[in-house]
């Protein structure tokens, strides 16, 4: 048995007397037994010892609940997991972790996890077949699988193989891209789209970041969040909580989100905008901070002559003629004749023709009845911001800008972190120190003609369509369209499905329009869902794979940031999986290749045997669970391996792979700031307030397509045309449906115990749900604003049906002052109708406790960028007594 | 719109429809008992059926509320740990050791009334049982009181009026209860008690005090209600509450049918306590039914009604 | 030494509302979901737009004047030498009176035996996923995530008949650890520590901060203080 072990040296807890019955040291961390990853951290010194009250030991691992990827240390006693906190040795959310994780205990020992691989018994699908699950072995499952692969590459329809990801670690390179390419798929779908993207647009296409960014919270003096909820969801979530009591008091804060977040609550300005509408509000910000002189000057640059031209309503021309200062230089008035560009722009560009273009009409008074905020108010906090100059953060948030008309607003936004220059400022918004993780070794060595073929046919989700640019990074065509897919399989269209490996993703769930899912799921002749719960997804499922759960039963590592340090922090399986699991991510594709090869296609199982090989002791995986080990090591081998070149030059300088495995986390450099100014990513190297960047990508499109940028700007749904297109403009809001049929403007919210949708099955959830302002334990309420409720003769707690263009739903009413009147919020997770006993109403019957969001939501796009528009109201509805 | 709060408590009453008659039966035990004294001292040998009758309710109604309250406890197996356990600050420790000389002495008492040719040391005659029972009847009385008196966080119960109400209560319902047996028993049985007119003239003082003491719980549950309606804020919250989940059954049944009624029975039947005349004796029992009625709804309302859970204003009060 | 007088003080300005302590607590204490040793009020007030929202966390007082010891006809529930309120659970009739005196709903009764949903033999789809009770058997433990150091000092999961409350996590404070609703708070906003040392964290938070308590007027003396607002006020 050649496994590859290690061993660990794990501290124990508290005292010597109890650590006196525990054989901590020189413990096997990791055994091969029967295939299957054996892991034993303790080692009861004999069967008398086991009855002693143990204390166990905190092994470290990753938390992926939400997108903050916190490193965090897991108790383990007796081989059980216990209890959670952050990992001490983290910089980013230094030690301290959110609600998310301690809820991942009752993840882990759901009982509703599936236990072992099933197939599915009852060809018919649809929501209410019953699949007829029965129990098959791995072996069965791999074999069956392999068989659907051979045949598709056999009839040359390959491409009709697609993977679908969801939640996912480092490691994922191996069983969505290359494995994916290798059989000679062009669909490797991430869910990426359905999640943020729209968000990342408003960063590059001003300064060409395509990412998220960090925010220098220990210095800022104002926070004006855009539907960013910082302490309960987004991207930094117990760094933020940690550091917002002293935020509070060093910093003004202004929260718009149209309900009452848990940071509103925690803020000095609450504006609750009407839902799409952040865009008229930001730029009614922009033209006072412009109209009032307060834009960063140092950083913006200013007029010739320091006089502030920006007047409401005027265009300012600009070259100008200087006229001369009063009669001093009178004499030699000649000279001063010639034209001088009015306006020096210092490390921005276009400030002049956004001005002229958009901003001299978009007073507050013209934008108060636009986006329901006091012009007053507007101009208060536009002021504020500025006066906080470089140390104000403009916080984009998916909220303001995963809506059909979103693209622009989160240009806007973003921009006012241009006009008060905190782009890559102290107490500003940065963006990320590097890290030195890298990926898979290239695979093109491996591809056969087969998979050449296949890859040269279309992606599945219609991207790079004229009416789908989805230009991610600058790029018209690279970006993910998730939630087309189902649209695609529908129509067959650009041809039909025949095979899809999904993995911890729930796209009968997750995505808008869910109902279309349904359909398309029950139409595609195969799916192969992995996951840990019986999802609303793997109820289409003809082989279901029980997942290992990220945080305590698989190998991976994710990189990011919080608190201005990058990180690479490791997935561990802190304990003996629960269920008969295999890494979906290198393990499955590693079965799948063994099944391939005995079919007589070797290029995968190859390409790992032979690309491969642990840093450590120079061999080649013989076995999935050293495929893995030999990936991870390999990938994140300038943490912890002295040779490598890039070791200890950006961050923590760890000593060997067991070092790296007890500390779980490699922790970047502090970032430093002001390395980007003039060095920017744009068109310009500037940061754009006239976006060349964005010009240059939609000409583009435009000619790939053969129309102007205005018909691209028609056929993503936007009103600008012109020159407008590369600025950030006032588009209004898109809304389905009659407002007379649909009176109300139908609009969600994250929840702060959200693990993205997957805790709904824990009671903890459950039972502490109330900590979501104007929520309820163990319900989905419908928050209305009282007048509403009294307006339409309803009561609170009353069951109300939801109705909307694409679906129904019936949930409970509750009265709240937390939302403006004519809108209806709901918290987006709970309606499950499948996933467990507790997150469903009835299992069996399939009947949700409360109702999913996504089967009101009009399945829509923010199309430049690919996303899914799930804010901004693009939903309205009826709301009537059940 | 009104301030909204939420707070998750555990739902349900704590204590229940059992206490409330442990606390009903306690209450016709001590009041039968102290009935039975007196009139065991100092009316004829002719009452002697009534004492004996009254005498024998007190044991067995004060157990019998006991036996309620044990079946309620949680985790009865742990009975013993009262004994075990020295608790001076509790009223409730002090009840059972009150109550259990209570239940000791009235049962003595009793047991020497119904079976005097059994012979036993003379330190357990019935006089010695008697007038050591009677300041422990008085004091399970004021205890069935004081012990919700004592829970400040209930604002019905923590007022004077309330142990007031409970020595009333007593009187009214052990002297109700033992008169009403006595008569149900009288019917059934037909036993000697020589003529009507003159038993019923005796029984005079006892009408008198039943009708006042009737009347005083009157006044006494109007008095409680003033000082919870013009209490503090928990107060008058609390007695909203209860009104609002209880006060038509406490009107009807305590006061109206509980109270009013047989008080106005009793009044109509007091010229028939004299000379020559006999008051009927279905309408005397249906009126110590009727206070038996009103005794217990009053337990039940302020038992049951005074848990509703304290608005969370009051709660959620940070100074 | 001198004598001890443990006591938190929660800092509404740090605290943003999350419920970690509250989950933290369950899982610390083998607490059934039902109950809430740590909870929360969560208050919304005012009408749109001026309205505000907050959150008070709540725990057992751990009162200096507890009525709750105070009623306890057996003892069970007594002070401890430094300060805690605490609970024996082998001494308790299950009376409930506790409950009854307690003006702040933080004692719960055990009216049936916890944690049923890890003694459940049914399977969401049999066969296919796991029933309660296999995945309890299969961790070897009452629940499969229980604390056995929470057994030190109190019944490790405590049993059908008897009331249960907060401890301060007295077993970890025996060890030199702060509560566990402390550790878990990711905003700091919880200070435990000894009263009777001037040089503790709640010590200095009250000397430099106007402390409060809930529902003062009932006398009982709280040792769970609150220092500065959630929000606006």
């Amino acid at each position: 048995m050649t496994a590859i072990s290690m061993t660990a040296h794990i501290e124990p807890v508290i005292d010597a007397s109890r650590r006196s019955v525990l054989k901590a040291a020189g413990t096997a961390l990791f055994a091969s037994a029967n295939g299957l990853p054996a892991l034993s951290l303790l080692t009861p010194t004999d069967a008398h010892a086991s009855k002693a009250p143990a204390t166990g030991t905190w092994v470290a691992t990753t938390c992926q609940g939400c997108t903050s990827w916190c490193p965090v240390q897991v108790r383990v006693v007796d081989g059980r997991a216990i209890h959670l906190r952050g990992n001490p040795e983290a910089k980013g959310n230094h030690g301290k972790i959110c609600p998310r994780p301690h809820l991942a205990l009752q993840q882990v020992y759901d009982p509703d996890r599936v236990r072992q691989p099933l197939k599915r018994t009852n060809p018919k699908k649809g929501r209410n077949e019953d699949p007829g699950f029965v129990p098959i072995s791995w072996d069965e499952a791999m074999d069956t699988i392999a068989d659907r692969i051979m045949e598709l590459r056999r009839n040359g329809e390959i491409h009709k193989y697609a993977l679908l990801r969801g939640r996912y670690t480092a490691l994922n390179d191996i069983l969505y891209d290359k494995f994916t390419k290798l059989l000679g798929s062009p669909n490797n779908i991430s869910h990426s789209s359905i999640c943020a993207e729209a968000e990342k647009f408003g960063a590059f296409y001003t300064e060409g970041y395509w990412n998220y960014r960090d925010y220098d919270l220990e210095e800022a003096r104002y926070i004006l969040c855009w539907g960013a909820d910082p302490v309960a969801s987004n991207r930094m979530v117990p760094h933020a909580i940690n550091f917002w009591g002293g935020v509070r008091d060093q910093a003004n804060i202004a929260v718009i989100d149209p309900r009452l977040s848990a940071t509103a609550a925690k803020a000095n300005e609450w504006l609750p905008v009407i839902p799409g509408e952040d865009g008229a509000l930001a730029l009614a910000i922009a033209h006072v901070i412009l109209v009032e002189g307060v834009w960063n000057k140092s950083f913006v640059g200013d007029f010739v002559d320091g006089k502030n031209r920006f007047v409401p309503g005027r265009e300012i021309e600009p070259l100008q003629t200087l006229a001369s200062a009063a009669g001093a230089t009178a004499t030699n008035g000649a000279s001063n004749a010639v034209p001088v560009p009015i306006f020096t722009e210092k490390h921005t560009h276009g400030l002049l023709a956004w001005w002229n273009l958009e901003l001299k009409d978009r007073t507050p008074e013209w934008a108060e009845p636009i986006c329901g905020i006091p012009a007053a108010q507007i101009r208060r906090v536009a002021l504020d911001f500025a006066a906080a100059g470089s140390r104000a953060i403009s916080w984009l948030s998916p909220g303001a800008s995963m809506q059909v008309r979103g693209a622009y607003a989160a240009m806007a936004a973003h921009a006012l972190n241009g006009l008060v220059g905190s782009v890559d400022a102290r107490g500003g918004v940065v963006t990320h120190a590097p890290t030195v993780t890298r990926s898979a070794p290239a695979h093109d060595a491996y591809l056969d003609d087969i998979a050449k073929e296949g890859l040269k046919r279309p992606k599945i989700d219609h991207r790079g369509r004229l009416e789908f640019p989805a230009m991610a990074s600058g790029r018209p065509g690279s970006g993910v369209v998730t939630n087309r897919v189902a649209d695609a399989m529908l129509a067959n269209d650009p041809y039909d499905l025949k095979l899809i490996i999904a993995y911890w993703s729930n796209f009968a769930f997750s995505c808008t329009g869910a109902q279309r899912w349904d359909e398309a799921l029950s139409k595609l002749p195969f799916l192969v869902h992995i996951t840990t719960n019986a999802s609303e997804t793997t109820m289409f499922a003809d082989i279901v794979l029980p997942a290992p759960h990220q945080l305590f039963e698989r190998w991976g590592y994710v990189n990011n940031k919080q608190n201005l340090h990058s990180y690479t922090t490791l997935n561990v399986p802190v304990i003996k999986p629960v269920a008969d699991v295999r890494n979906e991510e290198t393990e499955v594709p590693w079965l799948l290749a063994e099944k391939l090869a005995e079919r007589g296609f070797d290029k995968p199982l190859r390409y790992f045997k032979e690309m491969f090989k642990d840093p450590e002791t120079g061999q080649a995986p013989t076995t999935a669970q050293e495929f893995t080990l030999c990936h991870l090591k390999a990938s994140t081998r300038a943490c912890w391996d002295k040779t490598d070149p890039n070791w200890g030059k950006h961050g923590d300088a760890i000593d060997g792979w067991e070092a790296f495995v007890r500390k779980g986390v490699w922790n970047s450099k502090r970032f430093s700031h002001g390395q980007r100014v003039d060095r920017f990513p744009t068109v310009t190297k500037k940061f754009e307030f006239y976006s060349s960047t964005l010009k240059k990508a939609l000409e583009e499109h435009a000619a790939k397509h053969k129309v102007t940028v205005d018909d691209v700007m028609e056929a993503t749904k936007y009103v600008g045309r012109g020159e407008l297109a590369f600025v950030p403009h006032f588009e209004p809001a898109l809304r389905h449906g009659d407002p007379r049929e649909f009176p109300f403007i139908f609009f969600e919210h994250r929840s702060r115990l959200n693990r993205e949708g997957r805790s709904q099955n824990c009671t903890w959830y459950q039972a502490h749900k109330n900590c979501d302002p104007g929520d309820e334990n163990w319900d989905d309420v419908l928050k209305m604003n009282p007048a509403d409720v009294a307006r339409l003769g309803l009561r609170n707690g009353d069951l109300v049906r939801v109705t909307s263009l694409q679906g129904s739903i019936v949930v409970r009413l509750k009265a709240w002052e937390g939302v403006r009147p004519g809108t209806v919020a709901k918290c987006y997770g709970q309606g499950h109708w499948a996933y467990g006993r507790v997150a469903t109403k009835d299992f069996a019957r399939r009947l949700p406790r409360g109702g999913n969001n996504n089967e009101l939501h009009v399945a829509d796009y923010e199309r430049l960028s690919g996303s899914t528009a799930r804010h901004g109201g693009l939903t309205r509805v009826r709301v009537e007594r059940v | 719109m009104d301030t909204e709060l939420i707070l998750t408590l555990q739902r349900g009453v704590i204590w229940d429809e059992r206490v409330v008659g442990d606390l009903f039966l306690g209450g016709v035990g001590v009041g039968a008992f102290l009935f039975a004294f007196l009139l065991w001292r100092f009316a004829e040998e002719r009452y002697l059926p009534l004492v004996k009758v009254a005498a024998t309710i007190a044991p067995v109604s004060v157990s019998a509320g006991l036996g309620l309250l044990f079946w309620k406890l949680g985790n009865k197996l742990n009975v013993h740990q009262m004994m075990l356990n020295i608790s001076p600050t509790s009223v409730m420790w002090w009840g059972a050791i009150i109550q259990g000389a209570f239940v000791a002495l009235s049962a003595l008492f009793a047991f020497r009334l119904l079976f005097p040719q059994v012979s036993l040391p003379r330190v357990l005659s019935a006089s010695v049982a008697g007038f050591l029972g009677v300041p422990f009847a008085v004091a399970v009385g004021i205890y069935h009181g004081l012990l919700l008196a004592v829970l400040t966080s209930h604002p019905l119960w923590a007022s004077g009026p309330m142990i007031v109400t409970s020595v009333l209560l007593f009187t009214v319902t052990g002297v109700a209860a033992s008169v009403l047996v006595y008569l149900a028993l009288r019917a059934a049985v037909r036993f000697e008690t020589g003529p009507s007119d003159i038993f019923a003239q005796g029984l005079k003082p006892v009408a008198l005090v039943l009708l006042a003491s009737a009347a005083l719980l009157l006044v006494t549950l109007f008095a409680w209600w003033v000082d919870l309606r013009f209490g503090s804020v928990p107060a008058r919250l609390a007695l909203q509450a209860m009104l609002a989940e209880h006060g038509i059954v406490l009107a009807v049944f305590g006061i109206g049918f509980g109270l009013l009624v047989p008080i106005v029975i009793g009044i109509s039947l007091l010229p028939h306590f004299g000379a020559g005349r006999t008051p009927s004796a279905a309408l005397v029992g249906l009126a110590c039914l009727l206070l038996l009625v009103g005794g217990f709804t009053i337990r039940y309302a302020a038992v049951i009604g005074g848990q509703l859970p304290t608005p969370l204003s009051v709660m959620a009060t940070l100074s | 030494m001198a004598k001890k007088r443990y006591a938190m003080v929660i800092d509404l300005h740090r605290c943003v509302g999350c419920a970690a302590c509250d989950i933290a607590c369950k899982a610390e204490n083998n607490v059934p979901v039902e109950f809430h040793w740590s909870n929360h009020i969560v208050e919304t007030r005012g009408t749109f737009p001026n309205t505000t929202f907050r959150y008070i966390p709540t725990l057992c007082n751990h009162c200096e004047n507890a009525p709750c010891v105070t009623n306890c006809p057996t003892t069970a529930m007594y002070k401890a030498e430094n300060g805690m309120t605490l609970h024996d659970a082998n001494k308790c009739i299950g009376c409930r009176l506790c409950q009854l005196a307690c003006p702040y709903g933080v004692i719960f009764f055990n009216k049936d035996t916890p944690h049923a949903n890890y003694r459940d033999s049914q399977a969401a789809i049999p066969g296919a996923t796991f029933s309660g009770r296999e995945m309890a058997e299969r961790t070897q433990a009452p629940l499969p995530y229980y604390n056995p150091a929470r057994a030190e000092t109190y019944a490790g999961v405590r049993p059908r008949g008897v009331v249960e409350k907060c401890t301060f996590c007295d077993h970890k404070v025996a060890v030199g650890e702060d509560p566990a609703c402390v550790t878990a708070c990711p905003a700091d906003a919880r200070l435990f520590g000894d009263l009777n040392d001037p040089e503790s964290k709640p010590a200095k938070a009250l000397a430099r901060h106007r402390p409060r308590v809930l529902q003062r007027d009932k006398g009982t003396q709280p040792h769970v203080f609150y220092i500065r607002e959630y929000g606006k006020a």
